[in-house]
């Protein structure tokens, strides 16, 4: 039997009802027995009540899924507080184990090692997707996907994006099964006869000089070019802020030059957006690290860019393979949504991807605090950046 | 270019290009806020092109709420709609999906209103002193969730709805439940006070419109009620007055009736006596002739008895014919006191006799003559004259006199004939014009005169009336149209005639 999917999506402001609903809806609609449930959900809700509510109608089914900025379904983007977006898989020919690994802030490394052992404990299931979701706010993600990737094998593809919690910047969840936890990494290994292929692409455009990072330590960086990190930044910053917020900075990013690349049209840079600021030494913190050295450029967002750039990714991810989707999962950056589409967010950046891929397909995402996903072969972190997934059944000639 | 032109011109660029992210975001927060007031305009222009065409105020308050809803990204709306001056009922509600209640229903239930000057921004514990909007909160948490306790919402906003009149019309109520909110989102705080005011200034304007359509709508119905049960009460009335006019009709036609019959009777019982006599006498002297028998002193006498009843019975029928006859007259004018002194002449030979003087009286100068036919006016005042000699005992007077008068609107001349008599009881006189009426001694006359003085008078389109006292004798006026009058009316007439 092929690989079915469903999606519900709910705004009911009350947690438990919410969750009641998108679970019974996407349960009754896929008319089999879950092997996978992905939720996503904005940070307004009691997240433990909406997690209960689920799993009071979908039992023991697996469960992974993250608060966010967003909820990105075949209906659009919903950006409010309160919405929620759950996927019901069901397949017999791909595995789906969940897990979750605490104590992110504490050593992203150690956390990335843990997720690979698990990955690895799972060799016989023939694994070729890793999602990750980690806390958007607590870890330096870069760490994490270098630790990983350092002990699972390159053919396993790595997708995911951030937890968000209405740009407070305060505490994220991260949803296991019945659990929902913070400063944690949650994610699903999907084994077993399928196959995964992603489409990335950002859509910002470098200004400026090129600046080196002078002092950094991991994802905090202290000084550009010899000045505080605070200052540099600030100076593209309309007024006179005293604090980080995303509202004044969510245009503005910094991009870190990749390695030199084989192919595809993603660009030369890797976006970084810094989450926090430490107003008495001036040093910013980036999830996506910026190394001591390292070669940076300020970048702006352009709105007509970032859409091109997206309708381009998709449309290499729909002649990458001549097959239908059996679903596809949409990681956002938060900072691409209303808050540079104004009302217009879904007519702008969804719908057009949707209608390159297909507008009836099980669609489901969330707007992320960063983004994970592959170039070249290796997995990066990245901020204003659209990851699109799609899950496809394994064909004979994939087999050869 | 040297190395430190080079440099320069980068910094530069480099603060141009800072300039313009600054200016950039400011665009994207201009952006921002022209999406924010275009969605309260299209708000406003739902309301404003919709309302007018519901005619219902609960449904113009849901439009209204709904539109709120959108415009503010509320969690639930509802309003309240005064029943009285100080008291509502939850007459609308309109909300997000989320928080629409699983069975929709209508609260019947009152409550008081809060005396509002002015919108209120109420947050958790803001209102412990005010019993009447912590009852209104109650009232919208038990109409959304009835089963189920509820946090207080985060923010709510109360604005209060007045008619034109300034009495209270009702309330809006817009909540946000949850202090959290995204990015894009934003609690009710006093920036939307100014919208919400104009949409409320909206709806007061829709609402009251149909209140007032409802009102004359009632009242015009009131009005036909009215209507209709007066005329109900005048068609009753206009019956009952129908049916009595039908009584009045029928009593009269049995008046007559009884009157004709009356007359008959009076006629043919005068008829009969003054008849029977003469034809008694006839028949005696005719039947004795017959039988031979020989009157005493020859035939002579009762041959003249009969010749002289035969003669009583001929001038009976000649004055009875005379009665129904109605012959053209011929007219000529006549001054009036002319008439009046050949009226004296003529009986001045009886009034000798018997001791009575006749004479004409007071004549006015300057009287119209009369267009009368002079033998008809000269034998009614003769019958009047002979009447009032019969009345007055020996000694006494009869005077005859003149004078204009104006009967109706024509001018006319008024004769009257006025005697010292003994005069007429009260009881006769409706009767003196009837045919054989008389108060006088049997012989002395048939009761024929009046009647025929009245008929000769109104032949020349006049008037007769008595007046009489017992005691104080008896006044008998004869009005005639002067014969300027007739001769008007009788060229009005050729105009009527030749118009027709």
């Amino acid at each position: 039997m092929a690989t079915t999917a469903t999606v519900a999506k709910s705004d009911n402001r009350d947690a438990r009802r919410a969750g009641r609903e998108v679970a019974t809806r996407a349960l009754g609609e896929l008319g089999r027995h879950a092997d996978l449930l992905l939720v996503f959900a904005t940070a307004g809700y009691d997240q433990p009540a909406l997690i209960a509510a689920i799993a009071d109608v979908a039992g023991d089914t697996p469960l992974a899924g993250c608060s966010g900025e967003g909820v990105i379904s075949q209906e659009g983007s919903d950006e409010r507080a309160h919405a929620v977006g759950l996927m019901a898989i069901a397949s017999d020919r791909a595995t789906f184990d969940t897990f979750a690994v605490e104590g992110l802030s504490k050593d992203a490394r150690a956390t990335g090692s843990a997720i690979a052992a698990a990955v690895r404990r799972l060799e016989e299931r023939r694994p070729c997707c890793l999602l990750l979701f980690p806390d958007g706010i607590t870890g330096n993600s870069t760490t994490l996907l270098t630790a990983l990737q350092e002990k699972i094998p390159p053919t396993i593809t790595i997708a995911g994006g951030t937890a968000g919690d209405l740009a407070e910047f305060a505490r994220t969840f991260q949803y296991h099964d019945g659990r929902v936890l913070s400063d944690a990494v949650s994610g699903v290994v999907i084994g077993g006869d399928v196959v995964v292929e992603t489409a990335v692409s950002h859509g910002c455009e470098p200004i400026g000089s090129v600046r080196t990072v002078t002092r950094s330590d991991g994802g905090t960086v202290y000084e550009i070019d010899g000045r505080s990190a605070w200052s540099v930044f600030k100076e593209y910053l309309d007024g006179d802020p005293a604090d980080l917020s995303a509202a004044d900075s969510v245009h503005l990013s910094f991009g870190e030059r990749l390695p030199p690349r084989t192919g595809g049209g993603y660009g030369e840079y890797v976006m970084r957006t810094p989450f926090a600021l430490d107003r008495e030494s001036g040093a910013l913190f980036f999830p996506g690290s910026l190394a001591q050295g390292a070669r940076i450029q300020m970048t702006r967002r352009d709105p007509d860019r970032i859409r091109r750039s997206a309708m381009q990714s998709a449309n290499e991810l729909a002649e990458r393979r001549r097959q239908r989707p059996k679903l596809v999962l949409h990681f956002d950056c938060a900072g691409r949504g209303r808050i540079i589409f104004g009302d217009h967010a879904t007519e702008m950046a969804i719908t057009p991807i949707q209608q390159i891929l297909g507008r009836d397909l099980p669609w489901l995402g969330f707007h992320t605090y960063g983004e994970i996903a592959q170039l070249d072969g290796t997995a990066y972190y990245h901020n204003y950046t659209v990851v699109l997934l799609a899950l496809y059944d394994r064909e004979r000639a994939d087999d050869a | 270019m040297t190395r430190e032109d080079l440099m320069s011109e980068n910094a530069a660029l480099n603060e141009q290009v800072k300039l313009l992210v600054k200016t950039e975001r400011r665009l994207y927060g201009a952006q921002r806020v022209i999406e924010s007031q275009l969605r309260r305009l299209d708000a406003l222009t739902r309301v404003a092109t919709n309302a007018s065409r519901l005619g219902d105020p609960d449904r113009i308050l849901e439009l209204a709420l709904r539109a709120l809803i959108d415009a503010l990204d509320a969690d639930q709306a509802v309003a309240f709609l005064a029943t009285k001056s100080s008291s509502a009922r939850l007459a609308a509600m309109a909300a997000q999906p989320g928080c629409e209640p699983r069975q929709r229903r209508w609260s019947g239930h009152d409550v008081e209103l809060p005396s509002l000057g002015a919108p209120v921004l109420r947050t958790p514990h803001s209102d412990e002193g005010d019993a009447r909007l912590r009852a209104l909160g109650d009232a919208v948490d038990e109409y959304f969730a009835p089963e189920e306790p509820r946090e207080p919402p985060a923010v709510e906003m109360i604005v209060p709805l007045r008619r034109k009149s300034g009495a209270p019309l009702g309330l809006l109520v817009l909540r946000k439940l949850e202090p959290r909110v995204s990015l894009h989102e934003t609690l009710l705080s006093d920036v939307d006070l100014p919208f919400v005011e104009l949409m409320a200034t909206r709806v007061e304007a829709d609402v009251e419109n149909v209140l007032l359509y409802k009102e004359l709508e009632t009242f015009a119905a009131g009005l036909e009620q009215k209507v209709t049960a007066r005329t109900a009460d005048l068609a009753h009335s206009n019956a009952e007055l129908a049916q009595s006019l039908q009584r009045v009709r029928e009593t009269q036609a049995q008046l007559v009736e009884a009157s004709k019959r009356s007359a008959m009777l009076t006629l043919v019982g005068g008829l009969s006596h003054e008849l029977n006599n003469p034809i008694g006498v006839i028949l005696g002297y005719a039947q004795g002739l017959l039988a031979g028998d020989a009157p005493v002193g020859g035939t002579q006498r009762p041959l003249v008895a009969i010749e002289r009843q035969a003669r009583r019975c001929s001038q009976l029928v000649r004055a009875l014919l005379g009665l129904a006859e109605n012959r053209p007259l011929a007219l000529d004018s006549i001054p009036p006191g002319v008439l009046l002194g050949r009226a004296v002449a003529d009986a001045e030979q009886t009034a000798g006799a018997r001791r009575v003087r006749v004479s004409v009286g007071l004549i006015a100068e300057d009287l119209p003559s009369l267009l009368v036919s002079e033998e008809s006016v000269r034998e009614a005042l003769g019958q009047l004259v002979a009447n009032a000699l019969d009345a007055t005992a020996p000694g006494g007077s009869v005077t005859l006199s003149a004078r204009e008068r104006r009967r109706n609107g024509v001018w006319g001349v008024e004769l009257s004939v006025t005697d010292s008599g003994a005069g007429i009881p009260r009881a006769f006189l409706s009767r003196v014009f009837d045919p054989f009426f008389t108060t006088k001694p049997p012989g002395k006359g048939v009761g024929l005169g009046l009647s025929l003085v009245r008929q000769s008078i109104e032949a020349h389109g006049g008037r007769v009336d008595v007046r009489s006292e017992i005691g104080h004798g008896t006044i008998v006026r004869v009005w005639l149209p002067s014969a300027p009058a007739m001769a008007q009316a009788a060229r009005e007439a050729q105009t009527d005639a030749e118009g027709a």
